[in-house]
């Protein structure tokens, strides 16, 4: 398949949202620290936020907020957004989960690395 | 460090993948993107009359998608519990 460079180009928002997402896995597949997996967790999802936002622009649009007539083209799209702020909630959720999980497991072994973890628990 | 390298593989793969999917969007920020639909268009053109709120996201937020924000905060609730059984649980038979 051949990709179009002109594609691409325009569609260079999508691409930073790409890169934060291969940010953020790189950190949860190579960093032994699960404080750093969490933080790269964080980026993934941030990434994934940015894409759908990103998809509901519209060029020249202002914030959703009414004022006078709605002109058709004048406003971004307010649907990815209301979406959006639920999964940041969702996000959180993980996040705080996760954290007292991690708590947890220092408790326990006294350390947070994952190498250690596992070579503690053979 | 080979553990590295396979990451570093498997991030090469997941990047071309998404690469050739970014390929295939619709233009960013064109008026015509299939997200412009007429839900949204419906939003923008009623939603200032039908919820008296002159903010759209939280028009619908609160009230044309009341239900989901109502499971979102089901959500964190549930998250709440989950943290503090954690953190502060004890077994049953303590």
């Amino acid at each position: 398949m051949k990709v179009e460079l002109s594609a691409i180009v325009n569609n260079y928002h999508y691409l930073f949202a790409l890169t934060l997402f291969l940010i953020g896995s790189y950190t949860m597949l190579t960093h032994p620290n699960l404080i750093k997996k969490i933080i790269g967790l964080n980026i993934m999802e941030t990434s994934v936020f940015l894409l759908f936002v990103s998809t509901g622009y519209v060029e020249g649009g202002g914030a959703p907020i009414i004022h006078g007539e709605a002109a058709v083209g004048a406003y971004v799209n307010p649907v990815p957004h209301a979406l959006i702020l639920t999964g940041i909630v969702i996000a959180i959720s993980i996040t705080a989960l996760a954290l007292s999980l991690i708590i947890k497991i220092y408790e326990y072994y006294g350390t947070l690395d994952t190498d250690e973890i596992s070579r503690l628990r053979r | 460090m080979l553990k590295n390298l396979i990451a570093l593989i498997a991030i090469f793969l997941i990047g071309y993948s998404m690469l050739l999917a970014v390929a295939e969007m619709p233009t960013f920020g064109d008026p015509d993107n299939p997200t412009q639909n007429e839900v949204a268009q419906r939003y923008l053109e009623e939603g200032p009359e039908e919820t008296q709120h002159p903010n759209l996201v939280s028009a619908v937020l609160v009230a044309y998608r009341s239900f989901d924000t109502f499971g979102e905060i089901t959500v964190l609730f549930t998250s709440v519990t989950g943290v503090l059984a954690v953190i502060h649980g004890k077994r049953g038979d303590e």
